[in-house]
């Protein structure tokens, strides 16, 4: 198999991995929701990605149907935008906030870049990480407001 | 004919927005908004799928360039089919017979399956290679199943 292909297999692993043992907890209604949210968002940036051409997916799961790398935006950043938001820092402490949003707007961009380096599974065109972390940040933001929206209609689960 | 079908294809997203926008009452928001994301978490990999394996094709679409990126169809996929879902599921017999309800189902993905089989054979939007208009049927009322599934059980969490 080619290192591509591991990659992606160890990313779905670990992603649904992670997906089991939170969609068994006592807020997996939320966990699910902020999952498929992370789905639409994250299509939406690689779609204006591709549109723009500032990138390219050399390596994808469906070369011949679309020129979006699938995995990226079905499994691996909403499996990062759930366990951002269900592990977001409660209470009025601004700092740890402001950490939060950090620590999980780097980790994207930073895979993306050793990926582009080392493998054909990206390829940057017009792109660079400072672009990828502030769309990242934004993306959260997103989320963050999707997320607070949705929970207002949601009874505190107890199970 | 290219011009009628673009118009078709933007009628059919005209009429869903506003389909949605009077028939989807404000306070099941969040219902519809989960029913539409869950929805997508079928669709996107099966459609993705169907074209891949050149089973299905997608001659025109809104934009003429929108085939270079995405050969799937974003309008069925995400406008069309979500929405029949979404009413589909707001308007289920839930009281009624077993027969009623089995009915409800053949009706509405007949429905759906309708529109697509007229579209094929006389537009240019959808062309069916290997595929047949019975795979489309089933599949639709195996998507429609597995939506109120879930939704039966997500609905216990919308307050």
């Amino acid at each position: 198999m080619q290192k591509e292909a591991w990659i992606l297999l160890i990313l779905w692993s670990a992603a649904l991995i992670v997906l089991f043992r939170y969609f068994r907890k006592s807020n997996k209604r939320l966990a699910q929701m902020v999952f498929l949210c992370s789905q639409s968002i994250a299509w939406v940036y690689e779609f204006i990605q591709i549109k723009l051409h500032l990138v390219k997916f050399p390596y994808r799961e469906f070369p011949f149907a679309t020129d979006l790398s699938f995995s990226l935006h079905y499994m691996i950043f909403p499996t990062i935008g759930m366990l951002f938001i269900l592990h977001y820092p409660q209470g009025t402490n601004k700092l740890r906030v402001i950490v939060h949003f950090l620590v999980f707007g780097l980790i994207i961009p930073t895979y993306s870049v050793v990926v582009e380096r080392t493998t054909s599974l990206v390829e940057y065109l017009h792109w660079n990480w400072l672009l990828g972390f502030c769309s990242s940040l934004m993306m959260l933001v997103i989320l963050r407001i999707v997320a607070c929206w949705f929970q207002k209609g949601m009874v505190t689960e107890r199970e | 004919m290219v011009v009628v079908d673009r118009f078709i294809l933007a009628s059919i997203l005209v009429i869903s927005i506003i389909i949605a926008w009077r028939f989807i009452p404000k306070e099941k928001a969040r219902d519809a908004f989960i029913l539409y994301l869950v929805i997508q978490f079928i669709t996107w990999p099966t459609g993705l799928l169907v074209v891949e394996m050149k089973w299905i094709e997608y001659p025109i679409q809104l934009l003429p360039d929108d085939n270079h990126d995405y050969k799937s169809s974003i309008y069925f996929e995400f406008f069309l089919f979500p929405l029949t879902a979404i009413l589909f599921n707001f308007h289920y017999p839930e009281t009624k017979k077993l027969l009623f309800q089995v009915l409800y189902y053949l009706v509405i993905a007949g429905f759906f399956t309708a529109i697509e089989f007229m579209l094929e054979r006389y537009t240019k939007l959808v062309e069916y290679h290997q595929w047949q208009w019975y795979w489309s049927y089933s599949s639709v009322i195996f998507v429609l199943f597995l939506s109120h599934t879930y939704y039966q059980w997500f609905k216990k969490g919308l307050g």
